[in-house]
């Protein structure tokens, strides 16, 4: 049977999982936390999960939990972390800490939208179209300098901003 | 017979039926008697929802069963009738009511029989007595249980007790009792046609199997790898699967034991949904013990001796094809004492119903 209660605290066990303290229709009760593949997250104390039986009694799970913050429009997806706040007039707070947002207007945001993220390619070009553009500045310079008896002995900018290229994240 | 009620002897019955079965947490009782008001004690038994207490004895003081009233029957007739009052001993509460919900949560961890029973037989005043033939199993340590909500507090602990080959029973006190029948202990009766008035062989082989499976769900501690077995992983397509169809893959935990008494192919399977470090072997051979109480043989006596449920009996009786002297566990007893007669009825099934050891033929 599929009930709910209350998310109390929960513990990793040698093998890696996650193993639930929960406070249900029948009292306290531990389960295993159940969740789409890949994903390591934890609830904070207080949240409504759902809490089901399964083939062996000794083996009940938790196969997800009734989420606060929603404010993902139609066809969006928002992954979002949470920090529980115990005010000192003993309420409770849930204040979000940070989000990724896959809107469906075909941004994404990471935080926030208040500024934006850089492609490295448009930058490095346009670094590097500066750079050439401070070099022929300089090699005039140079020429005007020398047309003038003066010496300047000119020194090219380089710049090579490739190590701060991460390979292993890409984007459009 | 003589019985007290809430301490008082009541005097005056007609009709007195003690029955006992080994593995139930409760005998019962059933007497006969007329209501007269004002005889000291008939109040108390006579006001049905008293839950009165009913002792009896022997005709010797001796203790014989300590009760509790439950049903009272009775019908209004131009002449007094009499009253039907029955009952069960005082564990009997247990398969009548389910874990009250101050004693929250179902789930025990870390815990063993012993410890689990004595919490839940606390707020009935009943005690537990474990006997030493099943005092290792009683205080395992068990890592995890979780009762159901709408399950009586005897199966509950009945489904942990059998599991551990735990035979949970009551004793004359009204105490729950946990023990397992000493099949090697010396037999306290043998039964010939010469000393009973009926013996009666009843086999049903409607409910006996020759392969009995257990199953339950993986642990999920398993091994992945493990569970495939030897089917070929690197499958193609869904369609591979089918070239794996009736094989026993491990995905799930299973055993199956056979009855060699049956001598047929007769096959049948049990999922298994409690203790998830339960051993399904175990479970199987329990299962094939509780099948083989479809072969008894009820006995009549015209008198009462003195043995009780678990004890051995020895019975030969060529009519029922048993020429040989066979050993036997006595299942239930039925003592009755009216005007006229004493007399005591019981059953008897084989001695691998208890120990889950394989089955020996009895007859020929």
């Amino acid at each position: 049977m599929i009930t709910l209660s209350k998310y109390f605290s929960s513990l990793i066990d040698t093998t890696g999982r996650r193993l639930l303290k929960v406070l249900g229709l029948y009292g306290a009760a531990t389960a295993d936390n159940c969740a789409p593949f890949g994903d390591d997250s934890c609830p904070v104390k207080g949240m409504d999960a759902i809490y089901s039986t399964t083939g062996s009694d000794e083996l009940p799970i938790v196969i997800g939990y009734i989420n606060f913050n929603q404010v993902a429009a139609a066809g969006e997806k928002r992954l979002f972390s949470l920090k529980r706040v115990d005010n000192e007039d003993g309420s409770v707070t849930y204040v979000e800490s940070f989000y990724t947002w896959h809107k469906n207007d075909g941004t994404y945001e990471l935080g926030g939208n208040v500024d934006n993220s850089v492609r490295y390619s448009p930058l490095n070009s346009a670094l590097v179209s500066q750079k050439n553009d401070i070099n022929n500045e300089l090699t005039k310079i140079q020429a005007a300098l020398s047309s003038l008896g003066g010496t300047y002995a000119r020194a090219p900018i380089a710049i090579d901003i490739s190590d701060a290229k991460i390979e292993e994240i890409k984007t459009l | 017979m003589k019985v007290k009620v809430n301490g008082v002897y009541f005097l005056y019955f007609n009709e007195v039926v003690i029955s006992s079965t080994l593995d139930t947490v409760a005998s019962t009782f059933s007497i006969l008697a007329r209501w007269d008001p004002d005889v000291p004690g008939h109040n108390e038994l006579f006001t049905p929802l008293s839950y009165a207490s009913v002792v009896f004895y022997s005709d010797e003081d001796k203790l014989i069963a300590t009760m509790t009233a439950v049903r009272w029957t009775v019908k209004a007739t131009a002449e007094p009738g009499l009253w039907q009052i029955s009952g069960y001993s005082k564990p009997g509460v247990l398969d009548d009511c389910q874990i009250p919900y101050n004693m929250y949560p179902l789930e025990s961890n870390k815990k063993s029989l012993k410890q689990i029973t004595e919490r839940l037989l606390a707020p009935f005043g009943l005690k537990l007595v474990v006997y030493a033939i099943v005092e290792k199993e009683c205080n395992q340590i068990i890592e995890k249980t979780v009762a159901k909500p709408e399950e009586t507090i005897k199966n509950y602990i009945c489904s942990i007790a059998n599991q551990k080959n735990v035979v949970v029973s009551h004793d004359i006190y009204g105490n729950l009792i946990m023990f397992r029948p000493d099949v090697k202990s010396k037999p306290k009766l043998k039964l010939t046609p010469e000393n009973t008035i009926t013996m009666e062989l009843d086999v049903d082989g409607t409910d006996i199997h020759s392969h009995i499976t257990t199953l339950r769900q993986q642990s999920r501690g398993d091994n992945p790898d493990e569970a495939f077995g030897n089917i070929n992983i690197n499958v193609k397509s869904f369609d591979d699967f089918d070239q794996d169809r009736g094989q026993t893959f491990k995905v799930s935990s299973t055993d199956t034991v056979r009855n060699p008494l049956v001598k047929v192919f007769r096959p049948t399977v049990d999922k298994l949904t409690r203790l998830s470090f339960y051993d399904t072997n175990r479970a199987a051979l329990n299962m094939r013990g509780v099948e083989l109480k479809n072969i008894r043989i009820d006995f009549t006596l015209n008198r009462w001796e003195p043995i009780s449920i678990g004890d051995i009996i020895e019975v030969t009786n060529p009519l029922l094809n048993i020429n040989n002297t066979v050993k036997m566990v006595l299942e239930s007893t039925t003592i009755n004492e009216s005007g006229e007669s004493k007399t005591m009825s019981g059953a008897l099934v084989l001695l691998e119903t208890f120990t889950g050891d394989e089955p020996q033929n009895i007859f020929g």
